[in-house]
Order: C-alpha cells, then structure tokens, then sequence
C-alpha cells in the first residue's frame, strides 16, 4: 500500500512537472502565425543564427518563380487603413504570379515599435517588415540591401536625396531600409482661404508669410493653428534656417538656449502670437484637435506638419477641399532656403533571418514601382516611391516641386526634437509662445531653467 | 493525519515553478538589469555593460524624471485625497438609504467598465475642448466668461485637467469597496448611537469611520498600486511626445524601453527602464509599509 502510494506521489509529479514545462515551451523557430507584440518581460534571449523558413528554397531565381518560399512579412499598417488595403491586394498578385507563400500580418504601428525586435531576438521568423524608417533602430537585424538594389538597377528610380537619407541612418553608410510614401514637412494650406484672402502665390520669405497671415486675418480667417505633438516643427525649421539642424541640435543637446538665434527665432513667434495670427484655442491643442477641429474644417488656414496631414484627415475636408502646399519660409539672415527641408518616408527591410531575400526584395520592388505604387499613393494620399509616377494625388501636387528641388536635408523639425528629455519642456513653453502667454524672452529664460542652466 | 511529503511536494512544485519562473526570476533580472547599460530588453547578457548605480544617478539628475514623480506624487496625495475622500463620501450617502440606491450605485461605478481611452476622449473632447467643450459652453452660458475662457488643455491646467478625468473614473471603484465594509459594520451600532441621540455625522465619525480603517488600509494601498502603474491617461492627454504636465514614471519607462517619438535617432535604454520599474517598485513597497505601521485595525473587533 505505502509502495504503491509513493509510485503514484512520482507519476502525479512527474506529470504536472510535464504539464507544466509543456506550457511553457514550444517557442521554436516556426512562430510565423503567432501575432501580438511579444514582448519578452524582462526576460532576454541571445540572437540565435538565423533559422530557415519552412518551405523556404535557396536562391529561387528571379521574381516570377518563387514556386515554395514563404515569406512572412509584418506590416506597421493595420488591415484597414488605405495602405493595408492595398498592400493585401497586391501581395495577392504577387502571390498569383510567383507562386511565394506570404504571411502577411498586420502589426499596426506599435506592435512593430515594441514587438519587432524582442520577436526577432526570439528568434521568430520574420523575413521582411514596413516601418517608419527608424534610424539605425535595427541593427544587424536586417541586411544590406546594396547588392539587391544593383542587381534590380533599382536606385535610379528613386528619389536620390531620400536613398542618402536612408543610407546616413547607418553607420556603415550603406542602404538597408527602402524608402516609400514619401512625405514632406512645410506649410499645409487652405487653397480656398488664400485664394479668397488674395493671396496669390505661396509665401517664399518670412515677410511674404507674413503678409499671407495678415490677408488671411483681414479676410476673416484664422491664419495658423498647430497642435501640441507638432509644435516644435515650425519652430525647428525656423531655426534651422537660421543656424542649421546641427547646430540646433547643439542647442537642445548641450542647453544653449541663449544663443541670440534662439531669441531671435521666439520674437518671430511673439510676433505672430502678439498679431493675433494664432488660433485663440491653440495653447490647448491636444493632437489632433488642431488639425482635425481647425484646419479640417475649414477654420484655420495654415498648419505646420508633413503632407500625412492630408491622408490622416480625409474623412473629415472630404474631397472638395483645395490642399496646398509650401516649404517653409526663407527667413532673414538665414543660412539656407527652401531647398532645405524636412523629408522622410516609411520604409520595407528585409532582415537577416530572410533565407530568400531575392524574393522578399521582388515583392518590394512590386510594392514601390509601377502600378501598385501609384495605387498606394493614390489611396493614402501619399507620395510615390517611384520618380517615374506622375501621376502624384491632386491634394499633393504643390509639394511635389519642393521634394524635386530638394538638395538639403533637415532633421525631424529642424533637429529640434533631438533631445527627448527636453522635448516636453519644450513642447509646453511654445505651446504658450504661440498661445500668447509667454514672451520670448520667457521662453529662452525657461528652457534654459528645463537645461538646468 | 499523517503528512504525505511527496504529495506535498507533487502539488506545490508546479505552483512554486511557476511563480520563481514568471515572478521571481523577472523581479531579480530587472534588478539586475538595473545596474547595467543595456540597449535593448532582449539583449543578451554578454552585451550589458556594467554601471553600477550610473543608472539611478542620472535619472536621479534628469529633470524630466524629476517631473514625472512630482506628478506621480500629486496624483497619489491631492487625486487620492479626491477619490477616497469623494468615494466615502458617495457611499455613506448610498448606505443611509437613498431612494434609487442601485441605479446610483451602477451609474457611479460606470466609467470603470468604460475603456480609459473612451473616456479620456470624451474628456478631451467633450469637456475640456476650448471651443465647444462642456465647460466652455456651461461658463459661457452663466456669463462667467473669465471661466469659460480657461484652456483647460493648455500648459497651466492640464495636470488639473488630467487629475479630475482620471479621479472621475476611479471613484466608483474605490465607492464600492467602501460599501463592502460599511456592510460589515453591524445595524445594532447605529441604533445603539441613534436611541443615545448621536445624530448622522456622529454616528459617521465614531461608528464608520473607526470601523473602516482597515477597508481604508487596503484603499490607500489599491490607490498606491493604481497611481505607479498611471499610464493610459498620461499618453491620451499627451499623445505622440510627453508633456512635462502628465509625465508620469511609467511613461518615461516606456520611452526609454521603445524610444520616444519623433526623433531621428531612436534611442533606447533598457538599463534606465529597469532602474524605474525598480523605482517604481520600492515606492509600493514603500507606502505599503508606512500604511501598515500607521494605520492597525488589530484594536477593534467587530
């Protein structure tokens, strides 16, 4: 009796001890369906050598026999969105035509934010993705698409200053991210407004912009309103016109808030603030009420943001609005002109768990040239990736000049957003610079109060 | 009865395994992790750099993370003083026979069965938006313009925004735990106190308040769990980037763990999230120790 009481106390044990390691494990390499962030805890996992896809097969040829490769591909869009509709549509085509397998899963853009790496590390497979171009963010994670981009004679086709953009966000200075949906930071405007106020032409200098505010004003129009996530691009580029982004970036890096510029950029402000050129409501502009409660209903003129804006609110101008478009002002004693801007774009990767990049790269090429480009830009209101599609949405014809004349790059709003520890103090001191309610000479006094200087 | 060891050991092995797997192991690595400069969370081992208490010293000079815990002690000493205050209250009133008691009840408690998004929406939108937000249109409609003319979202008011969205909604929560122990306390102390002429407010601080304290315990340590984990309504009245106003630990963790927005350089700092979460840790350990040293409610029994 007691022997056969202690065989089953080890039988018991031994199968909550099986129970128990069976639902812990199972974490292998074949992952591809599993969705969700993954997020590892605090737990941490060294990056294994890269593991085959399961049916993947080596070196498949070129696009238009992938006959057994499966691909699987993670999205920063979520299904719904205009950019999701037609990424499904032509992986489909895709599909048809090559015979590949793609998993496409949409991770939206905070599963790729917080899930992609740790996913990666996990060693789950992920072949290629879409994200927001995130500087260096990766890592070896993802390779090097020099070769690729030789081998499809691809780059010629792109817009050049945007290749070297995405070249300079690594340190081997080569291309690992390939850019699609432009887009570019300025001045989106009420074409309606500035026609009815008289105002001929997009302002050019900081005294055209002025004299566009002050017709708007007279004409009955509130001329700007911004909100509190984009408050730093207009003064960023303010800035940086004058000094540069890499010495604005000195600026929010080191504290040096007092340089004479940096007052001289807060009078500017003042200035517009002080002629009543702001929205009455814009110190309390949570995004996107600015944009969405102000510009998209036709109450305010100008908004100070990227060509996303018009994609973000088409449910709300629908399709009678009349965008318009314009770099940010030259201003005086300004270093650079409009031929500097903010431009960027979202991006496709492949990464080095891909046992097929040809394939994975054909698929890129699908998405980002021809049809299925101009489709893409169509639908989301964005900038193709191809240079050879003309056909730019009618919201978007304005900047298109301004990303072809484009020489000089500007950081994210100037460089001004470089210091994520002084971006909140900032954000709150120009909210009330525009709003009025803090002078310029407050403004440098408090920042340098955020800088401990 | 006699104890049979290994059946003993049979079912609390899994348990026990399971708990030193999912709770023991990751409290131990992030403190770990806490002393090291790490890149990424699931960066190996090999690649953490040793920093000692480099980690700690720099977030203790940061200016932001000054902020966020001047926030966090705000919410917890003026937002609890509301909500706890405020709750009590509501549910003494509930407890004396109210007429429509249940539908009360249910109507206070709503907002927390209400995503915290939906309802920081409806906050930001429909009360405090400037232009035609609740408040702006009630001031306005009273003349009170100099009220109505407050930018409730704006630099100067946002905390205040922000603190009495979020104590709105957690009222009804902390409403009910109050109620479960004022049943406990039994009739005959009432009617004790009312045939000995002790009148509502008498019979509220001799009889209820004294009855609750370990009902108050235990809310005070809620709160204190509920505030260092404040982060939903922290990123909805500051979406994309932080605002120094509603920065909380939390949020600050997170920028640190996944990068804040809008920069050119994502840059992350697992080491520094760590030493955070740690932070935020020994703050509920440490409000739960001083709570249980003041407040006993070993002295009475009822």
């Amino acid at each position: 009796m007691k022997r056969s009481k202690k065989w089953s106390s080890i039988i018991t044990c031994g199968a909550l001890i099986t129970t128990l390691l069976a639902g812990c494990g199972g974490q292998a390499a074949d992952q591809a369906g599993t969705t969700g962030a993954a997020s590892s805890g605090a737990g941490g996992t060294a990056a294994a050598p890269a593991a085959k896809t399961e049916g993947t097969s080596d070196g498949a040829g070129s696009s238009g026999s992938f006959a057994g490769v499966k691909l699987v591909y993670w999205s920063n869009w979520e299904s719904t969105e205009p950019q999701g509709v037609v990424i499904t549509e032509a992986v489909k085509e895709f599909e048809a035509e090559t015979g590949a397998q793609v998993d496409l899963q949409f991770k939206g853009r905070k599963g790729i934010k917080e899930g992609l790496i740790p996913a990666l590390d996990a060693d789950q497979q992920v072949d290629m993705f879409d994200g927001m171009s995130n500087k260096s963010n990766y890592g070896d994670r993802i390779i090097s698409l020099e070769e690729l981009i030789k081998a499809h004679d691809y780059e010629k086709d792109t817009n050049p200053v945007l290749m070297t953009l995405n070249r300079s966000y690594y340190d081997d200075g080569q291309l690992h991210e390939i850019p699609y949906q432009m887009k570019a930071n300025g001045y989106l405007y009420n074409k309606d407004m500035f026609d009815k106020a008289g105002i001929a032409k997009a302002p050019v200098t900081w005294a055209d912009f002025l004299d566009a505010c002050q017709k708007l004003k007279d004409a009955g129009y509130i001329p700007l309103t911004t909100d509190d996530a984009y408050a730093m691009q207009a003064f960023g580029q303010h800035l940086a016109r004058l000094i540069g982004d890499e010495e604005v970036k000195k600026v929010v890096n080191e504290g040096l808030w007092d340089r004479e510029e940096v007052l001289t950029a807060a009078k500017s402000f003042e200035d517009l603030a002080s002629k009543g050129y702001f929205s009455p409501q814009v110190g309390a502009n949570v995004w996107p009420t600015g944009q969405n409660t102000e510009l998209a209903t036709g109450r305010a003129a100008m908004y100070c943001a990227g060509t996303y804006v018009v994609n973000e609110t088409k449910t709300i101008t629908g399709p009678a609005f009349r965008w318009g478009f314009f770099a940010y002002p030259e201003v005086d004693n300004g270093i650079n002109g409009q031929e500097a801007m903010v431009i960027g774009n979202q991006s496709f990767a492949i990464t080095k768990k891909c046992a097929n990049p040809e394939a994975a790269f054909a698929l890129i090429e699908k998405l980002t040239r021809g049809d299925w480009d101009v489709k893409l830009a169509q639908e989301s209101l964005a900038l193709p990736a191809d240079m050879n599609n003309e056909s730019w949405p009618e919201q978007l014809q304005e900047a298109k000049p301004y990303m072809e004349n484009c020489t000089e790059l500007f950081a994210t709003s100037g460089g001004l957003e470089n210091n994520p520890d002084i971006t909140p103090a900032l954000k709150e001191n120009l909210m009330k610079l525009y709003a009025g309610t803090c002078t310029a000479e407050e403004f440098v006094a408090n920042m340098l109060a955020a800088s401990k200087k | 009865m006699k104890r049979n060891r290994s059946m003993v050991v049979a079912f609390a092995l899994p348990g026990t395994l399971l708990f030193v797997l999912t709770m023991v192991y990751p409290i131990v690595r992030t403190v770990f992790m806490s002393f090291f400069a790490i890149q990424e969370i699931t960066d190996s081992v090999d690649k953490w750099k040793f920093n000692g208490i480099g980690n700690y010293i720099s977030l203790m000079k940061n200016s932001l993370y000054q902020a966020s815990w001047i926030n966090l002690a705000k919410i917890f000493v003026i937002g609890g003083v509301i909500t706890l205050g405020v709750s009590l209250l509501l549910a003494v009133i509930l407890k004396n026979g109210v007429r429509g008691r249940g539908f009360f009840q249910a109507a206070i408690y709503l907002p927390n069965v209400i995503s915290a998004v939906a309802m920081a929406t409806m906050w930001i939108q429909y009360i405090f938006n400037p232009s035609y937000g609740f408040m702006t249109k009630f001031f306005s409609a009273l003349h009170l313009d100099s009220l109505a003319q407050i930018q409730w979202l704006g630099g100067d008011y946002k905390f205040w925004a922000l603190l009495i969205s979020y104590c709105f909604g957690m009222i009804g929560h902390f409403m009910l735990i109050w109620i479960s122990g004022i049943e406990r306390i039994g009739i005959d102390y009432y009617e004790a106190a009312a045939i000995d002429g002790a009148n509502k407010v008498k019979q509220f601080f001799y009889i209820t308040l004294p009855l609750l304290k370990g009902i108050f315990r235990t809310n005070i340590i809620m709160w204190s769990i509920s505030v260092s984990g404040f982060f939903i309504w922290s990123k909805l009245f500051s979406p994309i980037s932080a605002d120094t106003s509603t920065v909380v630990p939390m949020v600050y963790m997170y920028d640190k763990l996944f990068g804040a927005e809008n920069v050119d350089e994502i840059r992350r700092d697992a080491g520094i999230a760590a030493a955070v979460g740690v932070m935020l840790c020994l703050f509920i350990v440490f409000i739960f120790t001083v709570v249980n040293r003041l407040i006993k409610d070993d002295d009475l029994e009822f």
